[in-house]
């Protein structure tokens, strides 16, 4: 454990002095916004001893360094301030929301990874056959699909014209009548489409990174020992050859995981689903600033977590490189 | 120094040839362009003007260019056909179109049409000139900014006393009014404002290119300098350039982008500007990466032995050393800017709202997706094509580099 110990100590300073980077950044954006956050709160008919008043407890008249401070204090103590659109603290619309978000990224992940590792390794078993040649052009076309054309094309294809699936939403309109099993089928109908958009996205993205990963290790030294000793071809596929092209998948799938979890703001704002990216994009639209401060900080704690597990998950697999985590 | 005299002066020459050639319009309405310029709003039509004038002379010098490369000389593949064509619709846009992209035409006629439609447009005129100013009725009517909606009732009477041709529209005279008829074909079908859709998405095409190009060249500019310094300079500028540039990747980028254009509002420039400063990081890490590890390479000890400047050393030891990755990832921040420019026009924060763009078409498009796939269908076509012609473009580099 202490082998792990010291580098992982490392990489969460790193992560902490980043978290400030995007700290002063959003500092920066909210004083440099145009108008005044006082405004929204003073009404010519006030009198003036109480506009003053109201503008003397926003602390604007404070220097620089000292708002910085209070501003950082507040963040470190998840006090984000009171959102103007929900009138309740920013931090319990933001758990209000996330919930809904950690299920969903995690389902899409799931179905990523696995829909990946399955597809690569049937490709892999059909090297240069047609199955391989059709998997590796498709995966390179969905790969330059954008998010929302994807789900265009599939809302115009499965609510259009087949009508299987709704096109946007979470519930029907009496969710309170349905018993567990109807519940169940109900989200699966409503979820199916968003996470076929992010999923068949992420899926080509991983089998790319695999397959790639798969014919450097077929062509490695240590695999043509095992083949000449007479190892069987599965046995190598499963045991040697899937681990090892797997490993440098973990750092990417670090990062995608941070993604999704710091919401999909796309997807989530065409399938109207309620979970952080399109609390992301309503809180912009409406300038509700402290929510939007909110969103930043913690989609930006997300990516740094996640970073943050993968090279620890890294580096338990394979103990060399522990030591030289960063850098 | 002479050949440097001759580009600039051919350069000169081919600008001012196609100024007078293509764009005579450019000096009749020079006054309008001038006080468009400096006024605050902002007018995509003589911008129009302007690119045109600049971007036609610049592909003669490339295919001149290009030329010389052999790369013209090569087999013709599906891939440069579409880069063509898209740089075509990016150059010569007005060409492709048949009506203004903003060009309302009559709802009750022109709404909704499908694909492959077309419709009889009846044009008035004081003269049998097309080239002077006419008015399309019946179905169009007079393309104003101000009275897009207002006609007045049109009376024909007495006989047809003369019928004339010009540029191939036949026109016939009643009394003092002349008057034509002309089929409009909309290839694409129309949208739910009675706009041809084809013509949206050719100039959709320029503007996602145009800020696509602008935004490469400034963010190229931002990671090759930003990524030189901290390489060469480590240690504490090293570090702060290093934790910055982390600091922003930390953040979705699109999630960054709608928060910038959300303090900083959303005018084409500000979209290029805030594309562009949150661009930069990938390649900044490339940059950075590469010249710490030819930093102690002998070959730069040497120069910098020798008292050569830093900004020599970049500029002739270090770029083409790097210019394979460089040029890569400047292909692929291209597709993604496109990529990134349309999603903002599709959630609203983009430039769509005052341009043809292809987001926004396809958020327009996305009401009427059950009686009307085609707006929101084709936009979604073109960029699918863009994207993967860039990336299959990036793909080629790439093996090329690899091959050398």
């Amino acid at each position: 454990m202490k082998k792990y110990f010291f580098p992982l100590l490392r990489k969460v300073f790193n992560g902490i002095i980043t978290l400030f980077f995007l700290i002063c950044l959003i500092f920066l954006l909210l004083r440099l916004a145009p108008g005044n956050p006082v405004h929204k709160f003073v009404s010519p008919e006030f009198s003036p001893e109480l506009s003053e008043k109201i503008y003397n407890s926003f602390n604007l008249n404070a220097p620089l360094h000292e708002q910085f401070l209070s501003f950082l204090a507040n963040i470190i103590s998840l006090n984000f301030g009171i959102s103007y659109i929900y009138r309740q603290p920013v931090f319990e619309v933001i758990m209000n929301y996330f919930p809904f978000t950690l299920m969903f990224a995690f389902i899409v992940f799931f179905i990523q990874t696995a829909g990946s590792i399955v597809l690569s390794l049937y490709s892999f078993k059909k090297k240069n056959c047609w199955q391989d040649i059709f998997f590796n052009k498709f995966s390179l076309i969905i790969y330059s699909v954008p998010t929302y054309v994807l789900a265009v094309l599939l809302i115009l294809f499965f609510s259009v014209c087949l009508q299987i699936f709704p096109s946007a939403g979470i519930n029907s309109f009496n969710p309170e009548e349905n018993n567990y099993f109807r519940f169940a089928a109900e989200k699966i109908n409503y979820l199916f489409l968003p996470v076929m958009t992010l999923s068949i996205i992420g899926t080509a993205y991983f089998y790319r990174y695999l397959r790639e990963n798969m014919d450097m290790t077929d062509s490695a030294p240590f695999t043509l020992l095992l083949k000449s000793n007479g190892l069987s071809r599965n046995g190598i596929l499963i045991k040697h050859i899937l681990p090892n092209s797997v490993f440098p998948l973990i750092s990417v799938a670090g990062i995608e995981i941070g993604m999704l979890l710091s919401g999909a703001l796309i997807t989530e704002t065409i399938f109207a689903l309620p979970g952080m990216g399109r609390l992301t994009v309503t809180s912009i639209l409406q300038r509700d600033y402290p929510l939007v401060t909110g969103c930043a900080f913690v989609s930006g704690l997300c990516v740094i977590l996640s970073n943050i597990a993968a090279d620890f998950i890294k580096s338990v697999i394979d103990s060399r490189i522990a030591g030289d985590l960063i850098e | 120094m002479t050949g440097l005299f001759l580009q600039t002066g051919t350069f000169v020459v081919f600008l001012s040839s196609a100024l007078i050639l293509v764009n005579i319009d450019l000096y009749m309405n020079l006054h309008h362009i001038i006080i468009s310029i400096f006024s605050d709003s902002f007018r995509w039509n003589v911008f129009d003007y302007f690119f045109t004038a600049i971007a036609l002379p610049l592909m003669l010098v490339t295919s001149l260019v290009l030329r010389k490369v052999e790369l013209l000389s090569q087999k013709i593949s599906l891939l440069k056909m579409t880069m063509l064509l898209l740089f075509s619709f990016l150059v010569f846009a007005p060409a492709f179109v048949s009506s203004d992209p903003d060009f309302h035409y009559e709802l009750k006629a022109a709404r909704l049409l499908p694909p492959l439609s077309s419709k009889t447009l009846l044009i008035i005129s004081d003269s049998d000139n097309t080239n002077s100013k006419f008015r399309t009725s019946l179905i169009t009517r007079d393309y104003n900014y101000f009275e897009i909606y207002t006609g007045e009732k049109i009376e024909i009477s007495g006989k047809p006393a003369k019928i004339s041709s010009q540029n191939g529209v036949k026109f016939t005279r009643f009394e003092n009014k002349y008057f034509a008829v002309k089929k409009a074909f909309f290839l694409l079908g129309t949208d739910n404002f009675g706009r041809d859709v084809f013509s949206r998405i050719v100039y959709g095409t320029r503007l996602s290119l145009f800020i696509a190009s602008l935004v490469t060249l400034f963010s190229s500019f931002f990671g090759i300098v930003f990524g030189y310094l901290a390489g060469i300079f480590s240690g504490f500028t090293d570090r702060v350039f290093d934790k910055f540039a982390d600091a922003l990747l930390c953040v979705p980028l699109l999630f960054l982008v709608i928060f910038i254009a959300a303090f900083t509002g959303n005018s084409l420039f500000t979209i290029i500007l805030i594309l562009s400063l949150t661009g930069w990081m990938s390649l900044f890490k490339i940059v950075r990466g590469e010249v710490i590890s030819l930093k102690n390479k002998n070959f730069i000890i040497t120069s910098q032995m020798l008292g050569i400047g830093k900004l020599k050393i970049l500029k002739d030891e270090i770029l083409p050393l790097i210019a394979a990755p460089v040029i890569v990832n400047l292909v692929f921040l291209f597709s993604n800017v496109i990529i990134t420019e349309s999603a903002l026009s599709y959630l609203g924060f983009g430039s769509g709202v005052d341009y043809p763009s292809w987001g926004a078409m396809i958020n327009q498009g996305q009401l009427y997706l059950s009686n009307a796939w085609w707006i929101s269908g084709f936009s979604c076509l073109i960029i699918f094509i863009t994207v993967i012609t860039i990336n299959n473009a990036a793909k080629k580099i790439n093996d090329l580099s690899f091959k050398l």
